[in-house]
């Protein structure tokens, strides 16, 4: 592939991105960009932020071979990037901390934040209270219930947390409360968007403070295997774990790059959150992107079992990347996401998040086709501990369930 | 149409959701309006996910949305309008998706033939409405953007310049919904620099509720817009309240 230089100077990824919001937002975006791109490569900024990333979050997280996995799938090697180690438990660490950094530069007293599973409002919350900036959270209140627990952490950090009750109350309604205050207090706060996702040019930062993930990967398996992946997988919902680990390698044309969305129960049920497989092109939170909506252009609700994933839009970038074919995007149904997080949990001693889970069950799938010599990257976006309590739930009710789960990993993988 | 109303007086813009409570009811608050003195009708269609809006409108959108109040049923409804009260232009309010997703060229279509007269688009700034503003002027159909405080002179100077028939200019930073007051200090000096750049005619709403804003309004600007103080009293169905609203608004304007 030829240089891949998107966005352009508009904001677009080929026909998606965008800025598609009221005016009175659209000078704190110029703002931002004109901010951002003067930093991004500032020495200062550029060290601050890696000293946060290495000695607060965690950096640089383990490239896992997980062999036991490997053994009893057996294909191709499955190597784990280990993102739940990180502080706050997931990935979302890496984009708060730059955000936060660069809302010190703007000099930005407040910040706001959506979240769906509560791990963006975890990471975002933890880093208001490193840097002292004030901090409201907004949740859906459908979310709030499935996570309760994240949204106590929340408050313990000092944050308020506001919880959304219009619409699906889910993590798209929280966007939108998130976006009436950014218009009403957009002087004095800033959005950490939590995802690559949104007007231009947050899909852009989000994407270039989450692309740690992939260079750190890059160099680890070049040191390990001496070569490049094969297949990278990542689950994606708004998509910014999936885009931190694919930019790196989009030049890289001999890595195949496979995402996996939320297919709830199942994409003919209409009941799941696959916008890329199971939607279309539209305009919704400033970007233009694929949406499950109706014929007229109303959102539709969406259904997946892991909140993080709840979501019925994509980032632009990724919307781009299936259009000129470089990235491919699978589901994963709820049941499969449960049966990943099983099989990770017993093989290898790690639980998942159940959005990891979604791309743990796929890279199984895909690794079992290949042969021995390959291998194949998993973002393990996330850490289960959130999850735990509402698996239980899940499982103590559907008895039958369970009982399919077990036997299948009986049968599968012998364990 | 547009045009002419606003170079013969200051016009009073009343906002309405289609289609809310019911169809019937909005068509009798949109006559309600009409009779009671509104110039210009801006039809709200009903979105799932309207950003810009506060409580009042979100409510409305939510209910329409749920009751199938889809773009062909809204422009039935300005038909209506239209057939009987022909002078009385209507303004399409709606967020950009559902313009996308039926396409632009469509929707146009559909909106002239329905009675519609001109667009607001409060999530389509003018950089990404380019080609919808082609092909809406293709069929005469005006396309007004929006000015907020946040814009300076570059984007007064770009909305002035894509903007038809009036600009709509945004009291404050926020959302729709009634406020007690409004930032008064900061839109005359902000509206005076609009005055500078541009000679188009500028109509100022968000937050206008009552008389007196009108008045202080129509003292800086060329049109009033009102929305949310409708749209609650047409959720409760009081047309009454809706009358003596819309004549205390009108009376106040200074011509």
């Amino acid at each position: 592939m030829k240089k891949y230089t998107f966005p352009d100077e508009r904001g677009y990824y080929g026909q998606f991105g965008g800025k598609y919001l009221p005016e009175t937002l659209i000078p704190a975006l110029e703002e931002l960009e004109e901010q951002y791109l003067k930093i991004k490569n500032d020495g200062d900024f550029k060290r601050e932020l890696l000293y946060y990333l290495t000695e607060y979050a965690g950096r640089p997280t383990p490239l896992f071979f997980a062999s036991r996995l490997t053994q009893l799938v057996g294909g191709a090697k499955i190597y784990l990037k280990r993102e739940d180690l990180l502080h706050t438990g997931a990935h979302k660490i890496n984009n708060t901390l730059g955000q936060v950094l660069l809302t010190k530069r703007i000099g930005k007293k407040r910040i706001i934040a959506e979240t769906g599973a509560g791990q963006h409002g975890v990471s975002t919350a933890t880093a208001a209270a490193l840097f002292g900036l004030e901090c409201t959270i907004y949740m859906g209140e459908e979310d709030a219930e499935r996570q309760a627990l994240n949204v106590f952490r929340m408050k313990l950090l000092g944050a308020n947390v506001e919880i959304v009750k219009s619409g699906s109350r889910t993590l798209k309604d929280a966007v939108n409360e998130a976006l009436r205050d950014w218009v009403t207090n957009v002087r004095t706060t800033h959005y950490i968007i939590g995802s690559a996702l949104g007007p231009h040019p947050f899909p852009m930062i989000v994407r270039d403070f989450q692309s740690v993930i992939g260079e750190e990967v890059k160099n680890q398996i070049l040191e390990i295997e001496g070569r490049y992946p094969d297949v990278i997988v990542a689950c994606v919902g708004g998509g910014s774990n999936a885009i931190g680990i694919f930019y790196p390698f989009i030049e890289n044309e001999e890595v195949e790059l496979v995402g996996v969305e939320a297919g709830g129960y199942g994409l003919e049920t209409g009941m799941h959150a696959a916008s890329i497989s199971g939607g279309n092109v539209g305009v919704l939170h400033g970007m233009k992107s694929y949406f499950l909506q109706d014929e007229w252009g109303q959102i539709e609700t969406t259904h997946s079992i892991s909140a993080g994933l709840d979501y019925p839009g994509v980032g632009p970038e990724h919307a781009f990347l299936k259009e000129i074919g470089r990235a491919k995007y699978i589901t994963a149904t709820d049941e499969e996401a449960l049966e990943g997080f099983l099989l990770l949990s017993r093989t290898e001693g790690i639980i998942p998040a159940l959005e990891s889970a979604h791309a743990v069950i796929k890279a199984v799938e895909i690794a079992k086709s290949m042969d021995k010599n390959q291998c194949v990257v998993v973002n393990l976006s996330g850490r289960g501990d959130k999850d735990v309590q509402s698996v239980k739930n899940l499982l103590d009710t559907d008895k039958d369930l369970y009982e399919r789960l077990i036997k299948k990993l009986k049968e599968k993988y012998g364990v | 149409m547009i045009r002419k109303i606003f170079q013969e007086r200051k016009p009073l813009i009343c906002y309405f959701m289609a289609g809310y409570p019911s169809v019937e009811d909005s068509l009798k608050t949109a006559y309600t309006l009409i009779e009671s003195g509104a110039d210009i009708l801006e039809v709200g269609f009903p979105f799932s996910d309207p950003v810009a809006d506060g409580v009042t409108i979100q409510v409305a959108h939510e209910k329409a949305v749920k009751d199938g109040i889809t773009p062909p049923k809204v422009f039935e409804i300005t038909k209506n309008i239209k057939e009987r009260y022909p002078n009385i232009p209507l303004i399409a309010m709606t967020y950009y998706n559902p313009i996308f997703k039926v396409g632009e060229e469509k929707f146009c279509k559909m909106a002239k033939d329905s009675g519609i007269d001109g667009f607001i688009v409060p999530d389509l700034p003018p950089e990404e409405g380019k080609n919808f503003k082609e092909t809406a002027n293709k069929l005469d159909l005006s396309v007004t953007f929006l000015l907020a405080p946040t814009s300076d002179e570059d984007r007064i100077k770009l909305v002035s310049s894509m903007s038809d028939d009036f600009i709509y200019y945004v009291s404050l930073t926020g959302i729709t919904g009634e406020r007690q007051t409004l930032p008064w200090d900061e839109l005359r000096e902000k509206l005076s620099l609009v005055r500078k750049i541009t000679d188009k005619k500028v109509a100022v709403g968000f937050g206008v509720s009552k008389g007196e804003h009108a008045k202080i309004i129509s003292q800086i600007a060329d049109g009033v817009i009102v929305g949310s103080a409708i749209v609650r009293l047409q959720g409760k169905k009081d047309f009454e309240s809706l009358k003596n609203l819309v004549q205390e608004l009108k009376s106040n304007i200074e011509v």
